[in-house]
């Protein structure tokens, strides 16, 4: 027990962020990313001894946390909303938004959350991935679908969002 | 403002995991209790049953005990397994599978009906005609017939209100899920 306590605080303590990263754009408020951040932590307590190093930490990682969002808010996954963060530039990489876009900063970012809240519960986890940095071979071992596979789909929403700044 | 408000609070963060780790283990302890407990609770009838029907009968009640304790110790084993290994099987998830997977393993424990019931079901019936070997002799002679079979419809009336009663609940708590879970999996699916 010590040994699975000793794990586990070295997990936590090394891929805390990567956690926050993913619990936070799930979270409107400090609350729910305390609540959502520590059902993580029990499912991977849950989990540490399935950990047999064949996959990397991180996409273990990542797989807790992605399955703990889907689960967490169970009946309401469908109504599950996605919060970017307009301090993070990596928002306009969703888009591919132009430096010298004619529209506002502010008016792009809400266009393009209100648009992403349109996309489907695997989409979005899928681009919450995305603003994670984490890469397209690592996002489609956590999500189980072909890396080409994946690289259509989010080829496809890239598109969806691009038009849906352009017809606003 | 949620990111400094986090940055602010790493070191409670990790001051937080240690007040949480002891609650973890407890948890991990109360569900190997179930387990136990259930193995504590069988595995005591079984070699009870096996020491007083099968190995030391009453001689006097002859075969009867026998097949009652022919009938009823497989359906103990039974429960014994299934609490042993399905339950915890079933209970759990394994968050660390891909989303894929978790979705697969929720759409297949969603579903109303598992063949291990059946099992289950099977286990039922061995032990009410076990016990029925057992009881029914003691029965005035007269009224045994009566009594059995009014016994054997109060079960089966049980039996039935006891199913209708789960599956109105599971229509209305587990068929959402299920159907959320299908659309979910029918998704990854595509292939482009």
């Amino acid at each position: 027990m010590t040994k699975k306590k000793a794990k586990f605080k070295t997990i936590i303590k090394e891929n805390e962020q990567k956690i926050l990263g993913i619990c936070r754009h799930y979270s409107s408020n400090d609350e729910d990313l305390k609540d959502m951040y520590q059902e993580v932590l029990i499912n991977i307590w849950k989990s540490i001894d399935s950990f047999r190093g064949d996959a990397q930490l991180s996409t273990w990682i990542y797989r807790v946390a992605v399955n703990t969002v889907l689960g967490f808010t169970n009946k309401e996954i469908r109504r599950q909303k996605l919060f970017l963060n307009q301090s993070d530039p990596s928002w306009q990489n969703l888009a591919d938004i132009d430096e010298n876009t004619a529209k506002e900063k502010e008016e792009l970012f809400q266009i393009l959350e209100n648009q992403i809240n349109q996309l489907s519960v695997i989409d979005k986890i899928i681009m919450s991935l995305v603003l994670e940095s984490v890469s397209y071979k690592e996002i489609s071992v956590v999500i189980g679908i072909t890396e080409p596979n994946l690289r259509v789909k989010i080829h496809r929403i890239k598109n969806e969002l691009k038009e849906a700044i352009i017809n606003v | 403002m949620l990111e400094s408000t986090i940055m602010k609070n790493k070191e409670n963060a990790i001051k937080d995991i240690d007040v949480l780790i002891p609650k973890l283990q407890s948890k991990d302890a109360e569900n190997m209790k179930l387990t136990r407990v259930m193995q504590f609770v069988f595995i005591p009838i079984i070699l009870l049953f096996a020491v007083l029907f099968i190995a030391f009968p009453d001689t006097e009640s002859g075969v009867n005990l026998r097949l009652a304790g022919a009938f009823c110790i497989p359906g103990f084993l039974i429960f014994l397994i299934y609490f042993s290994y399905y339950y915890q099987k079933y209970k759990s998830v394994n968050y660390s599978d891909s989303v894929k997977s978790v979705l697969q393993s929720a759409e297949k424990r969603f579903r109303f009906w598992h063949p291990i019931y059946l099992v289950v079901f099977i286990a039922i019936i061995l032990v009410g005609v076990g016990l029925g070997l057992i009881f029914t002799p003691m029965l005035p002679e007269l009224w045994s017939s009566i009594i059995v079979t009014a016994t054997v419809i109060v079960v089966l009336l049980g039996f039935s209100f006891g199913f209708y009663v789960g599956y109105k609940q599971w229509e209305k708590e587990s068929k959402p899920l299920l159907m959320a879970t299908k659309k979910l999996l029918k998704e990854l699916n595509e292939s482009y």
